[in-house]
């Protein structure tokens, strides 16, 4: 940093300078134009004093100009520093992508979403259509999605799979209202009758919009519409497709499931789209990459960014990250096991050997010896692994960006 | 000036080489050297153009009135020829010299003259 006392010195002294240089000067023409004047013009010894004086202010005329000259160079010296100065001092306060040329900034790519199915379907009761591949989870989706219902729906089931793993996803519906059935061990016309028993039930139950009625339709494709007869299982789906068009002023819902590679067999296409909820559940891994794009197909719905990792959810044509599920007390005897995948569980492990309280950053993660084992060194990747944790409330991440263990 | 060439000479393996560099140096012409020398007292300051030609003028004049005096007051011929005659010479040799070693600044010269000789006007009417 210069010393500003300096330059003002060193300026005055230019402007002083300055002034003698110019004074000077136009004294010794005024002395030669007095010199040649009529009056000085014939006593020759003042004419020359005259014109010698012209000559030495002149001379120190061109003295003062020097001098000027390199004050003036060292006050341009002082201002160049003080420009680099300044540059610096700019620089320093930018941030990297202001330093970045406009042709060199790599736009960051869209934030991806976190969706909660099961909320969502529960808080805007809509007829809803849900795809989902195998294992994917649908069916405990749509049965989170039961519980967090206001207790005036009527609740209707039916479940062509009967699966006894599956036998606590449906408490809230009552008895009578269900039909359970192994759609393998009967044949068609048994499970039309089973099916259009219960069906005829639904519609004759008396519905509101303050009491309104849902039927959820477990596997119906490939169950139903491979376990029925093909004309009973038209005439099935014709009536739910109605149902979904005009059903919801009189308060009737459907909430159909279905693997997407067999959504052809269902009413529901991409031209009656409108009339109900679209979503899908599926696994970025794990799911068949044909698995996505039979859903482009038939529902024109966009295959998941290649970004998303572990179990991801579909709604609105959006895919984003799954919020893993609450646990309920009714889910008690399954709290035991771990909800999250190998990642996050390393993850966590990670944050809990090893200095529980310092936090650190995605980079600082990434690079860490576990992270390199099983193949996490990517940052989206990281965050996939941390996100359902962070959910959780396991992880926590502060407003710097860095992620530490959540006080328990 | 060119600079002093040299040979190297490298018997090896791969056979007899002869190599020649021209050492580096910081020795200027001298001849080009005392051009641009006499072209800058010569050529007129594009920057100072005013306080140039008057400054030029006015010790020319001085000079000259000094000259005029002297002989007015009965000093010998022969001395302010000699005393102001020589360096009069001299200066004419310099702007003839830098007219002929630099013709682009003939023009500059020329007004040199113009000026030398309108100080010796000042001086002496």
């Amino acid at each position: 940093m210069y010393l500003s006392t300096e330059v003002a010195e060193r300026e005055r002294q230019a402007n002083q300078s300055r002034v003698i240089s110019l004074s000077t000067w136009a004294l010794s023409i005024a002395l030669v134009g007095l010199a040649i004047s009529p009056v000085t013009r014939n006593n020759r010894p003042t004419k020359t004093a005259l014109l010698l004086s012209a000559a030495a202010l002149t001379a120190s005329s061109q003295a003062s100009a020097t001098n000027l000259a390199t004050h003036d160079r060292v006050l341009q010296d002082f201002r160049d520093i003080s420009d680099n100065q300044r540059q610096q001092l700019i620089y320093e306060a930018m941030k990297p992508a202001d330093i970045l040329k406009p042709s060199e900034v790599i736009a960051a790519p869209p934030a991806l979403l976190t969706h909660n199915i099961s909320a969502e379907i529960a808080a805007n009761l809509k007829s809803t259509v849900l795809l989902g591949a195998p294992r994917a989870g649908k069916g405990y989706a749509l049965a989170k999605a039961l519980e967090l219902l206001p207790d005036n729906v009527d609740l209707w089931l039916i479940d062509p799979k009967d699966d006894p793993n599956e036998s606590h996803y449906w408490p809230q519906v009552p008895v009578t209202q269900r039909v359970r059935f192994d759609v393998t061990t009967l044949n068609s016309e048994a499970v039309d009758d089973k099916v259009s028993g219960l069906f005829e039930r639904f519609l004759l139950a008396s519905s509101s919009a303050e009491r309104p009625k849902l039927l959820v339709v477990d596997e119906c494709s490939p169950g139903l519409s491979k376990g029925m007869t093909p004309k009973a299982y038209k005439a099935f789906m014709g009536r739910l497709a109605t149902i979904c068009s005009v059903g919801p002023s009189k308060g009737k819902f459907v909430w159909i499931m279905a693997q997407a590679s067999t959504v052809e067999d269902l009413a529901m296409t991409s031209g009656n789209k409108a009339s109900f909820r679209l979503a899908a559940v599926g696994h970025a891994q794990q799911t068949e990459k044909s698995w996505y794009s039979s859903l482009k197909r038939s529902m024109q719905v966009e295959p998941p960014a290649d970004a998303l990792t572990g179990y991801i959810q579909m709604l609105d044509s959006e895919w984003g990250y799954s919020q893993p599920f609450q646990l309920t007390p009714t889910d008690a005897h399954r709290a035991n096991e771990p909800e999250f995948g190998p990642e996050s569980q390393a993850v966590l492990e990670y944050f809990q050997q090893h200095h529980p309280d310092n936090p650190r950053t995605l980079r600082q993660l990434t690079q860490a010896g576990f992270a390199r084992k099983i193949g996490l060194t990517s940052q989206p990747a990281m965050r996939a692994a941390i996100a359902p944790l962070a959910s959780a409330e396991l992880i926590a991440e502060d407003d710097g960006g860095n992620f530490l263990l959540a006080p328990s | 000036m060119s600079a002093p060439q040299i040979l190297i000479e490298n018997q090896n393996a791969l056979g007899h080489n002869v190599e020649q560099i021209s050492l580096d140096t910081n020795r200027v012409n001298i001849h080009s050297e005392t051009t641009s020398r006499l072209a800058n007292a010569i050529s007129i300051s594009s920057r100072g153009l005013w306080v140039d030609v008057s400054s030029w003028l006015v010790y020319c004049a001085a000079a000259f009135s000094v000259a005029s005096l002297a002989l007015d007051m009965g000093a010998a011929p022969w001395a302010v020829a000699l005393l102001f005659g020589v360096p009069l010479i001299s200066l004419t040799i310099l702007i003839g010299a830098v007219i002929d070693r630099r013709p682009a600044l003939a023009p500059h010269g020329m007004i040199r003259f113009l000026l030398l000789f309108i100080g010796a006007v000042i001086a002496v009417s």
